[in-house]
């Protein structure tokens, strides 16, 4: 096994646990990893002193020794513990993220009301502008038979594209403000909701 | 004795018992005291925690991250990252609050030890 395969195992081992905490440990690993190195062992005695990826999963994740039993084989609660861990962080991506974006409704509903404002308004602004070139041509038309007519509706046609560019420069402008809200607003909740768990986990422990 | 033993283990943390034994509650609770004693005078990372920890106590790697990650996560220990040899590495420094613990886990300790010279001492 070289230093590859065995961190390649570990993170494999890691795939119930969240994203972050398999990179922390990860890192770990690799840093002791490059100490050991630096102090003059091979890689083949630093993987034999880390040991089996699975077990020191289940030694990270839990904070106790593997169980097996007399006759050296891993106890089913081993692969219990790991699979529940996996469940813990199951549950479908877009679930979770819903459920971590509904903890936080009052952010949820504004960002979903500026979201709105964004969309309503930059649709809006686009279809003044086309509807006004649309107008235009049809002004165009009538001026053969109406030139007064044709000349207002021209006119309007012109005025219109003019409030639609305004419009969706505006709504640009908010989008761009609205975007970096969100991304604000998905930071904290990533980051609340993380932390939040940690502490949970703490206090089971 | 396991209830005096028990009573030095969480010191630093809460923990319980379920599905330890006393071996891995005791050693835990007494890990958290010596990391917190190797990372009094300076930071530390983890590669040296281990080194300096091996005489006094059979410690693995794994072992240890839990430990420090907890200890973090209880705001015992502040964590940094400093390039060394061309690489990332993680250096934990003991807080405030870290070094409270640690004055509190000596005091009990030392409880501790007078029971234990009791113990021996019957013995003889």
């Amino acid at each position: 096994m070289t230093k590859y395969t065995w961190e390649k195992a570990l993170r494999s081992s890691l795939k119930g646990v969240p994203q972050e905490e398999a990179d922390s440990i990860l890192d770990y690993y690799s840093e002791l990893f490059a100490d050991k190195a630096e102090s003059g062992q091979t890689e083949k005695e630093i993987i034999k002193s880390f040991g089996n990826p699975y077990d020191v999963a289940y030694r990270v994740v839990y904070g106790v020794e593997v169980p097996y039993n007399s006759s050296g084989i891993r106890q089913p609660q081993a692969e219990k513990y790991l699979n529940s861990s996996s469940q813990k962080s199951s549950g479908g991506i877009g679930g979770k993220i819903l459920i971590r974006l509904l903890l936080f409704w009052p952010f949820f509903i504004v960002a979903v009301t500026l979201w709105s404002l964004v969309i309503g308004l930059g649709a809006g602004g686009i279809g003044g502008a086309i509807g006004g070139i649309g107008m235009v041509i049809v002004g165009f038309m009538q001026m053969g038979g109406n030139s007064v007519g044709g000349l207002s509706v021209v006119g309007l046609a012109i005025a219109s594209i003019g409030v639609g560019i305004i419009i969706t420069l505006v709504a640009f402008f908010i989008f761009k403000i609205v975007l970096r809200l969100t991304q604000k607003y998905f930071f904290i909740v990533k980051h609340k909701t993380s932390n939040n768990n940690n502490r949970r986990n703490n206090n089971n422990e | 004795m396991y209830s005096i033993m028990c009573s030095v283990a969480p010191l630093v943390t809460k923990t319980s018992f379920s599905g330890e034994t006393m071996d891995e509650q005791l050693k835990k609770g007494l890990l958290e005291g010596c990391v917190l004693r190797c990372i009094r005078g300076q930071p530390s990372y983890g590669y040296k925690i281990i080194d300096d920890l091996l005489p006094l106590l059979e410690v693995s790697e794994s072992t240890l991250y839990p430990v420090l990650k907890r200890l973090e996560t209880q705001g015992l220990v502040n964590t940094y990252t400093q390039e060394y040899n061309g690489r990332l590495r993680k250096y934990y420094a003991i807080t405030s609050l870290g070094i409270m613990a640690l004055d509190s886990f000596r005091e009990k300790a030392q409880k501790v030890i007078k029971i234990t010279d009791f113990i021996i001492g019957g013995n003889q």
